[in-house]
């Protein structure tokens, strides 16, 4: 009378083995999904990030650009023009443009090699526009 | 009889947190897809609004730079912050920046939300500039993004 008893719970205790089995797979590849979703999600994220700084970038570039055309546009009125001049000119237009109130941005007018005069508008280092007056290249 | 009914409860139990979870997982990736796609597609439309203002913000500067140089006789500011150079006249309109010139009006339509303003700059002494100056929003921009562009076009007379 015992046997077929103790047979019937034996089997039901296999099949609880294996569910709790077939439970711990699911569970674990969730937990899996969900890392390798993370990681998928950090990365998209990471690169929005990139490319919202690029635009950022590309629009400092424009307004850098504003600059020095308008910089070109007075010292074509005023020319012949000194070096020192063309600094005022830049620093004038600078402080009158976006870029105004960011402490990073310098602006710098020089003499290059080739002659003339070099006017660049930097970034952190990073070249944002640069303009040649006066010089002939070949 | 017990054992059974106990394993069916612990199987009923485990299936219940497999869908819990499984519900769990589908919330999570749901609300991150529409998160990103959100992001994405706020920064491609402000992307491509950039990008349309700054090619208009050429067209306006060529335009503006060109009717200053030819303008007919020394350039003066009326009274409504309008150019006025003997027959032509530069005004801004709620279309865009009107440009009049002998016979003939051209129309310089401003982007969506940009507005624009006409001014005379330089100290006596210097060099006379005429400005337009550009302001306008950037689209759909939670974060109300600005921008502003100075044209600056300059005949070479002197201020006085």
């Amino acid at each position: 009378m015992n046997a077929p008893a103790s047979r019937s719970s034996a089997v039901c205790r296999g099949r609880g083995t294996g569910a709790r089995r077939q439970h711990g797979f699911l569970m674990v590849e969730a937990a899996s999904a969900l890392g390798l979703l993370a990681l998928l999600v950090v990365g998209l994220y990471a690169g929005i990030q990139v490319n919202e700084r690029m635009l950022q970038h590309f629009v400092a570039q424009r307004e850098a650009l504003d600059v020095l055309e308008n910089v070109v546009e007075r010292a074509a009125a005023e020319a012949p023009l000194s070096t020192a001049r063309c600094r005022e000119l830049l620093a004038d237009e600078l402080a009158q443009s976006p870029l105004a109130g960011r402490p990073s941005v310098q602006a710098t007018c020089d003499v290059p090699a080739g002659g003339g005069i070099r006017c660049t508008i930097r970034n952190r280092e990073r070249l944002l526009a640069e303009i040649r007056m006066g010089s002939h290249e070949n | 009889m017990r054992t059974e009914r106990r394993s069916h409860v612990t199987r009923r139990y485990m299936e219940l947190q497999e869908v819990l979870a499984g519900l769990c997982l589908t919330a999570i990736v749901s609300g991150m897809a529409l998160e990103l796609a959100g992001r994405t597609w706020r920064y491609c439309r402000e992307a491509m609004a950039w990008a349309h203002t700054a090619q208009e913000t050429v067209h306006l500067r060529t335009a503006w730079r060109n009717f200053v140089h030819d303008c007919p006789a020394q350039p003066t500011l009326g009274a409504n912050g309008e150019l006025l150079a003997g027959a032509w006249r530069a005004a801004v309109v709620p279309e865009g920046v009107a440009l009049y010139r002998a016979g003939s009006t051209r129309l310089l339509p401003l982007p969506e939300g940009m507005t624009a303003r006409i001014g005379r700059e330089g100290q006596p002494g210097e060099v006379e500039r005429w400005a337009l100056a550009l302001e306008w929003k950037a689209r759909n921009s939670g974060e109300g993004r600005r921008g502003s562009a100075r044209l600056v076009a300059c005949r070479g007379e002197v201020c006085r």
